[in-house]
Order: C-alpha cells, then sequence, then structure tokens
C-alpha cells in the first residue's frame, strides 16, 4: 500500500480513485489505516464475498492464520482492475506470484495507454 | 571432540547463511524489488536448511545445535513458503472493455459501500491477498 501512494499525484491529476478490498475486519482495517495512513476507499471482504463474483479466489495457500500460526486457506488472487469512468475494465492485472508485488510502474503505463 | 567442532562450525554457518539470506530477500521484498527469478535466494535457503542438518550429523552441542536448527528451520520454512508462492491461473470474472461487476462491501467503519456509486469517475479496484 506504501507503494501505491508514490502514484497518488498522478492518480489525482486525473481523477482516479483507489478502492481496495482485503480479507480484513472493518475494525483491522481501522487499526491498519491509521498505522498505514493509505487515502484509499478500503473494504473489508472477510469471507471472500466479492473474491468469489470476481472469480479470484487461490484456494490452496500457505499463510500465516489465527495467532500468526501458517494455515492452508482460501486467499484473493492479488489483482488490480482499471476501471474509466464509463465503468468500463480498461487493464487487468493480475500477480503469478505474491512474492513479486505488482509494480507501480505498471499502473503509471496502464493509465497513460487508458488516456 | 573434532566431530563437535566441526558440528559447531556447520551449526553457526548454518545460521550465518540463513540471517544474511534473509535481509538480503527481506529488504528486496520490502523496496518491492524482490525479482520472479529468486534461485540465489532459494539455494541459500536450501544451503542453509543442509549445513543446519549436517551439523546434526557430524554431532554438535548446544552451541552449534542452537543455530544449527535455528538455519535449518528458517532455511526450510522459507522454502515450504516459496513453493506456496505461485498463484491460482484462472480467468477474472470480468474481461477488458467489458463493464466492471458491481458490489456492495462493509467499508471500514462497517457502512456498506457500493461500488456503482462511483459512476462517473475512473478507479483502480484492487484485491490484496492478505492483511493491511
Amino acid at each position: 500500500m506504501r507503494r501505491w501512494e508514490e502514484l497518488r499525484p498522478e492518480l489525482d491529476a486525473r481523477g482516479v480513485e483507489i478502492v481496495a478490498l482485503c480479507i480484513d475486519t472493518p475494525e483491522q482495517i481501522r487499526a491498519g489505516r491509521a498505522k498505514h495512513g493509505a487515502k484509499a476507499t478500503l473494504l473489508s471482504d472477510p469471507e471472500l464475498v466479492v473474491t468469489d463474483l470476481y472469480n479470484l479466489r487461490n484456494p490452496v495457500n500457505f499463510a500465516p492464520g489465527k495467532h500468526g500460526v501458517p494455515t492452508l486457506r482460501g486467499l484473493p488472487i492479488p489483482t488490480t482492475i482499471l476501471v474509466d469512468a464509463g465503468g468500463t475494465v480498461r487493464w487487468i492485472d493480475q500477480s503469478t506470484d505474491y512474492q513479486v508485488r505488482s509494480d507501480p510502474e505498471r499502473v503509471r503505463a496502464a493509465l497513460s495507454a487508458a488516456d | 571432540m573434532a566431530g563437535t567442532l566441526n558440528g559447531s562450525v556447520l551449526g553457526v554457518a548454518a545460521l550465518a547463511v540463513a540471517l544474511a539470506n534473509g535481509a538480503w530477500f527481506f529488504s528486496r521484498m520490502q523496496r518491492v524489488a524482490l525479482p520472479q527469478n529468486r534461485i540465489a535466494h532459494e539455494l541459500a535457503w536450501a544451503l542453509a536448511l543442509a549445513l543446519g542438518v549436517a551439523a546434526f550429523v557430524s554431532g554438535t552441542g548446544w552451541l552449534g545445535g542452537v543455530p544449527a536448527a535455528l538455519g535449518a528451520f528458517v532455511g526450510g520454512f522459507m522454502l515450504l513458503m516459496r513453493l506456496g508462492s505461485p498463484q491460482a491461473k484462472q480467468a477474472p470474472a470480468v474481461r477488458l472493455g467489458a463493464p466492471i461487476l458491481d458490489f456492495v462491501a462493509p467499508d471500514e467503519n462497517g457502512a456498506p459501500f457500493r461500488l456503482a456509486s462511483l459512476a462517473g469517475k475512473p478507479f483502480l479496484l484492487k484485491f490484496f491477498r492478505g492483511h493491511w
């Protein structure tokens, strides 16, 4: 999320909002925002309802669960979707490997291409 | 006696490799600069695991045993995490040039947020894999 805030001036100039979904509860999101100071609209999807609507559930992940103990669980595939003012999908960026994050540079390129 | 000494050296080496590789790996991850090809990191995790196991095989006291166990655990754990890092390949339910799917989800205050409320504005919709 920190890296995303680097794009803030360009996003503001183009009037692009950020809507982000994560698996935290609203309480956890509030705590996280206090820590990271991100300005995006942050939404809660702990049961992966929206993730399933978009068919983005990766069924098997080895990830920290309760009390930080690694467990097998379903999680969203990290994905970024650029939507234009008319509500049309202009760009989809999907991670093939969660340790490698989508670079803000690629978002920048997509924003320019969508102009 | 010689075996115990060798075991201690191997154990300390296992931990040193694990720590050095960990510092490098996480500093790259922090900078979002971790490359797709991480064979150097993977080999180093395997080396830490192998050195740790070798320390116990050749015999070691607690002086070598503690770092050997730590090094082997970190190396093995990170290799396991690496095995699980590739994401499933599946087509999203939205396509380029098609309309976005509307939904309602609670915001940080628990209030329902409808995506369609952004109509007329461009936006980036992001799905995060984990927590903030």
